[in-house]
């Protein structure tokens, strides 16, 4: 009995996954169609003229290689750099005392609360000012730490027992080695999600690389996809396949962060 | 030197593990926003350069334009419209994915997906499903309605893209959260006769409320902020009736190069979630538990 | 577990955040060896591309074309263009970029797509001069803004210094891009406002097509098109605001004072003196809102009525020529035909004006790089160069000599429709061009929201937009004037 009532909610639970999936899988869909197919009355998913036409096409214009790795590279340094200026300030808003903290975190909050368009511009003149552009560093600079990955750091460190903190600090652990030998292995999980949080911001930043980098073998994918949609705006299945595209790595980089996320789920249980 | 007076010593560690974020925060969000109220201060030329001071004129001009206030008010309304069914949705499709069951990662994976999908892909397919005559939307209901070129509708099309984009991350947030509610505890309560309800509200909510909050605050933040989505949907239309106070922001900066106006409208949008942020605050006091 | 000392520890953070930096920093550097990277991958992927590729084989695939850019010789000057292009449009550019760097090997020309015009122009606007390009491609509407710029250099100048020979440009293009005689920079993109329609529904319904003058005609046919089932819908407008300035120019009354602001300093909106807006909304209105046809309502039903008419739901489609014709690709159930628009009636004394882009010289105050940049545009120039462009994108040509090209030939004999296109443009008048003013986005926003809530409103008439329009318009020019004195 209770089987049949497992499986019935997998069922349902899959059927709800698929409502939240169909745009995506509807894309992918699309993506192998010509203009004609996909404007056909009623809605077709499948039909026997869809080709590889509109990826050729995407690859032959844009060099799409060249795009991916920018993007990965750009992303991964945003990463990086979030999780460990993140874990810092997190660390120290959770463990410390001092000065000026509530004041700071309020700043560090306020900071989320600053329209992120409204800098662009500022921020573009300080990168030319600094000789930055078409650098690696001058596109992730401004996002090398970020007022919502200290916070959602902060929230998880809060949760980490007392006790367990008082307990190393008895056995003569400083701070540095509590942070990286026990709070950082705990946090895993809610690193992680910071982790996918950065990633995905970065790897759909459009605007911002358009400012700050000229050449082509600097840019990113968001613009290469950019480039195709603004001309060939009404062929969607020339733009879906481009969009596809850039949709594919960060799904296969997602699945696999997913395995981190649920390793530190079941490692984050903290026993006391 | 052993850590034996806390709080009397001056201890320059926690300001040093803060520096790297304070000064990239300080560099690229509070200088340029400093900046910014400089600016709305004054009036800017056809290249955006602040020529004349003219003191608070900008705002009053603002403030006093119905059209502003129009836009201000749907600004709110779609910040609802958004965070709401986002934050509620999210919460149960986590609690459906919570528990460790059979294949459990294959619907968790497919609930956090429009997390990866980029505003631009996910705008593309979703005008394509709202498209009149043949788009699935209108298949599906049978109807023959131009969803996204009523003004009427514009406005709920945009923010059902937007929740729907919102969910993954809210799910993997509220997983975090839901997770850490240890099993052992959920069975005994269980044990002790506690229905699912029961277990939900006087365990499981009070345990993940941090990340409860955070996602909360997440959304509201965000949702005041959606851009994409606007940009390439509906591009502030039709006749203005999907222009909320970002996308305000960013046509005078970007497209009219009124850059005097954007910098006072984006002073505005930032008391204004700073404001709606205090409040929630205060109910952290409240509710949440570490 | 180990004791360390605490000096030890915050000096270990110490180096950790300093060696983070650093190691940025020298990412950063790498970002020039990602070129020579980038040209080594090329190679490989290069084998890839060629046979999957279906563009020209002048064009080769895309990672080729990114490291053709980038290996600039050392010694040759290095030139930069910022354009706004995509598609078609960027891939003729970038042939034309290629043949140019490689038939001479004093300048090195490298190109660079910079978003759709606003957002380019957006970045240009905001880019400090030493971090310009030498040369600028971008829309005519942004002529106001840029030639009183103190960064940018008139052609006329070089053109006068070397007494080069421009004489074969269609004046009427000449006329759009000069003021007080002087040319300020090379017309690239050339498109005109006009009738594209489905040829096969057209002759099914026995409509004569070239008996279209006026927009009644045009609705008499639409009218018959759908009556004879070959159509869902009879005709539309492509509604940007543009459709609605091009109108003003054929009424022969201006849209801005100051002789649209080419004589001065635009202050107010004047297309209402002498009741020509009232008359061109009036007439949209009667004839789109008949049930047959399909009113604009807002730009999102432009892509609509885009898409309608790609598929053969709508029978014609009032817009730029080019626009339509780059996307023929997409058409599959009809032949493709296009005609000059038609007039709002018989009593206009003006006529259409021209649209599309150009390309500026930009003043960075290095001589080298400015005659580089000019070297450039006199290659540009060239009858056959500025045929192959035209054939390549749909875009018409900027000069007769272009037009008699072999290669434009060649294209005209396959679309013969072209002809007529040119014809239109032939027959425009230079007096009547497009207006020169600083807010243009604003402006034809203002007019497309006004134009659209005319058909979907029905509190809101033709002569309550114009209006509206003009109310908005003037308090714009107010600010701006205020904003930009002199």
């Amino acid at each position: 009995m209770r089987k049949r009532k497992e499986a019935i909610f997998f069922f349902l639970k899959l059927l709800l996954g698929g409502l939240v999936i169909f745009p995506l899988f509807y894309g992918v869909c699309l993506s192998f169609m010509g203009m004609a197919d996909i404007f056909k009355m009623p809605p077709v998913f499948f039909t026997d003229r869809m080709s590889w036409k509109n990826y050729q096409a995407v690859f032959g214009r844009v060099p799409i290689f060249t795009y991916f790795k920018n993007t990965l590279l750009v992303s991964g340094i945003q990463v990086a750099a979030q999780i460990i200026t993140s874990s810092l300030a997190a660390y120290a808003f959770t463990f410390f005392e001092f000065k000026g903290k509530k004041p700071l975190f309020v700043l560090v909050l306020a900071s989320m609360m600053i329209p992120y368009e409204s800098n662009l511009i500022s921020n573009y003149l300080t990168i030319c000012g600094l000789k930055l552009t078409d650098t690696y560093l001058g596109l992730t600079l401004p996002f090398l730490a970020n007022g919502m990955s200290i916070f959602i750091l902060r929230q998880f460190y809060m949760t980490i027992p007392r006790e367990l903190k008082e307990a190393s600090v008895i056995d003569g652990c400083s701070h540095m080695n509590f942070l990286v030998r026990i709070a950082f292995p705990i946090s895993k999980s809610a690193t992680a999600s910071l982790g996918l949080y950065a990633f995905v911001n970065a790897y759909n930043q459009y605007f911002w690389p358009l400012l700050v980098t000229n050449k082509d073998a600097m840019r990113t994918i968001q613009i290469g996809t950019g480039i195709l949609k603004d001309s060939e705006g009404a062929d969607y299945g020339l733009v879906l396949a481009a969009a596809m595209t850039a949709v594919l790595p960060a799904i296969i980089i997602f699945i696999f962060g997913q395995k981190s996320l649920v390793k530190g789920m079941v490692a984050g249980a903290v026993k006391g | 030197m052993k850590k034996s007076s806390k709080g009397k010593k001056w201890e320059w560690q926690p300001y040093l593990l803060l520096l790297p974020s304070l000064i990239i925060i300080g560099g690229f969000v509070f200088f340029p926003f400093i900046k910014n109220i400089y600016t709305s201060l004054t009036l800017t030329n056809a290249s955006g350069n602040p020529i004349k001071f003219v003191g608070m004129r900008n705002y009053m001009k603002i403030l006093t334009s119905s059209e502003f206030r129009e836009t201000l008010l749907r600004t709110f309304k779609f910040a609802l419209m958004v965070g709401i069914p986002s934050f509620v949705i999210g919460f149960v499709l986590a609690l459906a994915a919570a528990e460790h069951k059979r294949g459990s990662r294959i619907y968790e994976t497919m609930f956090t997906i429009p997390l990866v999908i980029a505003a631009a892909p996910a705008s593309v397919i979703w005008y394509l499903i709202f498209a009149p005559h043949a788009g699935v939307l209108n298949y599906v209901l049978k109807t023959d309605y131009a969803w996204l070129a009523e003004p009427k509708m514009a406005i709920w099309c945009v923010a059902a893209v937007t929740a729907w984009s919102g969910l993954g991350m809210n799910v993997i947030f509220l997983l975090t959260g839901l997770r850490n509610v240890s099993a052992e505890l959920l069975e005994s309560a269980q044990l002790d006769g506690a229905g699912y309800f029961g277990r939900l509200f006087y365990i499981t909510i009070p345990i993940a409320s941090p990340q409860i909050f955070f996602v909360i605050f997440y959304n509201i933040v965000l949702s005041f902020q959606t851009f994409a989505q606007i940009r390439l949907l509906t591009n502030g239309g039709p006749y203005q009736s999907t222009r909320t106070l970002i996308w305000s922001i960013y046509e005078e900066a970007f497209r009219n190069t009124r850059f005097d106006y954007a910098c006072a409208q984006s002073v505005i949008l930032f008391l204004i979630i700073f404001v709606i942020t205090r409040i929630q605050f205060l109910f952290e006091k409240k509710g949440v538990n570490y | 577990m180990k004791k360390k000392s605490k000096w030890f520890q915050k000096a270990v953070s110490a180096v950790c955040v300093l060696s983070m930096m650093a190691s940025l920093a020298a990412c950063g550097s790498s970002g020039n060896s990602a070129e020579e990277n980038s040209a080594k991958d090329a190679k490989q992927e290069e084998a890839e591309a060629v046979q999957e590729t279906n563009v020209s084989e002048e064009t080769g695939g895309g990672e080729e074309a990114a490291a053709d850019q980038e290996t600039s010789g050392g010694d040759k000057v290095e030139i930069t263009v910022w354009h706004m292009l995509s598609g078609v449009g960027e891939e003729a550019f970038t042939q034309i970029v290629n043949d140019f760097n490689a038939s001479q090997d004093k300048y090195h020309v490298v190109s660079e797509f910079q978003g759709s015009w606003y957002d380019s122009f957006a970045k240009f606007k905001a880019t400090p001069k030493e971090s310009l390009p030498d040369i600028y491609q971008i829309v005519v509407e942004c002529m106001g803004y840029l030639k009183d710029s103190d960064y940018v250099i008139p052609i006329q100048d070089y053109i006068d210094s070397e007494g080069f020979d421009v004489s074969g440009m269609q004046e009427n293009i000449r006329s759009l891009y000069t003021i007080d005689d002087t040319l300020y920079c090379m017309p690239l993109s050339v498109t005109m406002l006009s009738v594209s329609y489905n040829k096969e529904a057209l002759e099914n319904a026995g409509v004569d097509v070239n008996s279209i003058k006026t927009i009644a005609d045009l609705d008499a046919a639409a009218k018959k098109v759908v009556d004879a089932g070959e159509a869902k819908y009879g005709w539309s407008i492509l509604s940007d605001g543009w459709q609605v300035e091009e109108y003003m120019c054929l009424s022969g009354d201006p849209t801005f004072d100051n002789n649209n602001g080419r004589s001065g300093q635009v202050t107010r909106c004047v297309m209402n003196d002498n009741g020509a807006a009232d008359t061109i909304f009036n007439t949209f209105y009667e004839y789109l809102s008949k049930d047959y046809n399909y009113p604009p309502t807002t730009t999102i039903a432009s892509s609509d009525i885009t898409t309608a008419f790609l598929t053969g739901d709508l029978a014609m489609l009032v817009g730029s020529s080019q626009w339509i014709l780059k996307q023929e690709s997409s058409i599959e159930n009809f032949t493709l035909g296009q005609i000059a628009a038609p007039i709002t009636n018989e009593e206009v004394t003006g006529s259409f004006s021209p649209g599309g882009n150009g390309v500026w010289m930009i003043d960075k105050g290095d001589e080298e790089k400015q005659r580089g940049a000019w070297e450039f545009i006199k290659y540009l120039w060239q009858d056959e160069v500025m045929g192959y462009y035209a054939a390549y994108t749909g875009y018409t040509p900027v000069s007769t000599g272009a037009y008699n090209s072999q290669v434009y030939t060649e294209f005209r004999e396959k679309k013969p429709f072209v002809e007529a296109i040119w014809k239109e443009l032939e027959e425009c008048r230079p007096e009547y061009v497009g207006a020169v003013f600083g807010s243009y986005y604003d402006f034809r926003n203002i007019v497309m929201d006004a134009f659209g809530q005319m058909f979907g409103d029905e509190n809101f008439g033709p002569e309550d937009a114009v209006e509206r329009i003009i109310t908005q318009i003037d308090e714009t020019i107010e600010l701006y004037n205020e904003a930009n004195p002199g």
